[in-house]
């Protein structure tokens, strides 16, 4: 039935003989593989499980994982975050029946041996993907961050499909997988003014703003170098917002190349900045998209730490449970929280049903976070971080 | 009153999943999502845009232009799945991963790879029947 090769062993999951969800997942990895014209499975190193918040999947996706959950993962998988923090749910003012079906989630999840990171960043926490080593993993900005920070190889995957590669160890060999595929494919000229110091969300928006441009392919960026990972972070959540881009490259040779080039410069920053501007006020902050490193929230406690008062405005962190139970351990968190600032693991702004909060407008610092709140159809408006923190 | 035998026509097409099955066509020319697009309880397109608005789709083959949109469609394929309203099978020019993974996990027979012109060929009520074995579909036109 399929153009695919494959082993024996293969075969006999297919034909059902090592059981039905084995069976299904096979027929999953085959079929994707089928519409990219992939010639084989390949085993992978680790998965990353997205699209597992109930607020996304709904009852089907429920369903699916229950089923799913009566077999075990056979590499390291960690998975995105979900509608809610496992502790303090309560404060996000969801409703008892939404909860218990999120916990059910979780609950599945962890049945079947998936790590419980909850957490859009992985690789902050243990996954941390290899170098020129094959990898199934779905959220768009931890496989840019994958691809182009680690050179470690991963398509943009559905989330079905990576818990399909994640119970069988394989995924079909196509796209990013292959080598040739990850040769830059377009130019991206910046021209931008001067900085002292890029922060976070001017990347993001340069980011953002290139995605726009691009749209799909591997960019290869001239006139910006960007070097840590929170900045990769910050950079390529936006770039995989805006476009299927999923791996970037930087070069600071102005070399001419057959390659077809494109040209952005401050104006085009500048209309990202615009476009998520609902309004010069705001009533709630939300930071943390993609989650906090242990850095980024050290840099928060920096700013915040000769501040005398308590925060006017409600401002919310998001990063994943192991984060914060260092943070807490080191005392950044409670120092944080005496300002008035609250966190919340396991979820973020963008998979939780934020509009259980009372607020007009929402502050975040992400274009990640500005394009899909605004596409829920919030008002949002696009910041800098130190400027949220001034409360 | 006059019997001529319905036109009948066969073309080639890549099976992605699913079984042969035979049902009546409808046609989109658009691309879909099938989230946002579709009323998930009824089956039913309420996307204002779409040349099948207010058509429904359950118990149909699809014929239409290919995805778009929002990788929750997946789920909301096994949405209309569970609610009785699924298509019976689609058929698209190029599948992407959202509606394939969709298809295999509601057992939805999908075909793609089919020449664009078949969007032309084949009309609404036309009898639309897909051979998984030789990777055919068979259309016979309505009277």
């Amino acid at each position: 039935m399929c153009s695919l090769i494959l082993s024996k062993k293969e075969e006999e999951i297919l034909k059902g003989e090592k059981g039905e969800i084995l069976q299904l997942a096979m027929k999953i990895l085959i079929s994707v593989g089928k519409i990219f014209n992939a010639t084989k499975l390949v085993p992978i190193k680790s998965a990353h499980i997205s699209g597992i918040s109930i607020q996304n999947i709904g009852e089907p996706g429920l369903k699916f994982l229950e089923k799913v959950s009566k077999e075990k993962v056979l590499i390291q998988t960690t998975c995105n975050p979900g509608a809610l923090d496992e502790k303090r749910w309560r404060k996000q003012n969801i409703n008892e029946e939404y909860a218990t079906q999120q916990l059910k989630i979780y609950s599945f999840l962890r049945k079947m041996g998936v790590s419980p990171s909850f957490t859009c960043t992985p690789y902050l926490i243990g996954n941390k993907p290899i170098p020129n080593e094959f990898n199934s993993w779905g959220e768009s900005s931890a496989v840019i961050v994958a691809n182009s920070f680690f050179n470690s190889y991963t398509n943009r995957e559905p989330g079905p499909l990576t818990i399909a590669s994640a119970l069988i160890g394989k995924t079909p060999y196509y796209g990013l997988l292959i080598k040739e595929n990850r040769i830059e494919t377009i130019n991206v000229k910046l021209i931008l003014k001067k900085r002292k110091k890029m922060d976070l969300t001017n990347l993001s928006a340069i980011g953002y703003a290139i995605g726009e441009c691009v749209g799909e392919g591997v960019p290869l960026i001239n006139g910006i170098k960007i070097y840590s990972l929170e900045e990769y972070k910050s950079f390529g959540s936006a770039l995989a917002t805006s476009s299927n881009v999923s791996l970037f490259k930087f070069t600071r040779s102005n070399k001419k190349t057959k390659l077809e080039k494109i040209e952005l410069d401050e104006k085009d920053i500048k209309n990202v900045f615009e476009k998520f501007h609902s309004s010069n006020e705001w009533d709630l902050g939300l930071i943390g998209c993609p989650h906090l490193s242990l850095k980024e929230i050290i840099g928060i406690y920096k700013l915040l730490k000769n501040k005398n008062n308590k925060i006017k405005r409600r401002i919310i962190l998001y990063t994943s449970r192991k984060i914060l139970d260092i943070a807490n351990k080191l005392g950044y968190k409670k120092e944080i929280e005496e300002k008035g600032i609250e966190f919340f693991a396991d979820t973020c702004m963008v998979v939780s049903p934020i509009e259980k909060m009372n607020f007009d407008i929402l502050a975040v610092d992400s274009c990640k976070a500005a394009h899909y709140l605004s596409s829920r159809g919030f008002k949002v408006v696009l910041k800098n971080r130190k400027e949220i923190l001034e409360g | 009153m006059s019997f001529h035998k319905r036109e009948k026509i066969s073309i080639s097409c890549r099976i992605i999943t699913g079984n042969s099955v035979k049902g009546e066509a409808i046609v989109s020319k658009k691309r879909l999502s099938f989230y946002g697009s579709i009323d998930l309880e009824r089956g039913i397109i309420v996307e204002k845009d779409s040349d099948i608005y207010g058509k429904s789709i359950a118990g149909k083959i699809l014929v239409f232009k290919g995805g778009k949109g929002s990788t929750v469609g997946t789920y909301a394929i096994m949405k209309l799945k569970s609610n009785n309203v699924a298509p019976k099978a689609l058929i698209c020019l190029k599948a992407d991963e959202v509606i394939t993974v969709g298809c295999v996990l509601s057992d939805i027979t999908l075909v793609d790879s089919i020449n664009k012109e078949v969007l032309n060929i084949i009309k609404d009520g036309d009898i639309i029947e897909i051979d998984c074995e030789k990777e055919l579909i068979h259309i016979e036109k309505k009277d």
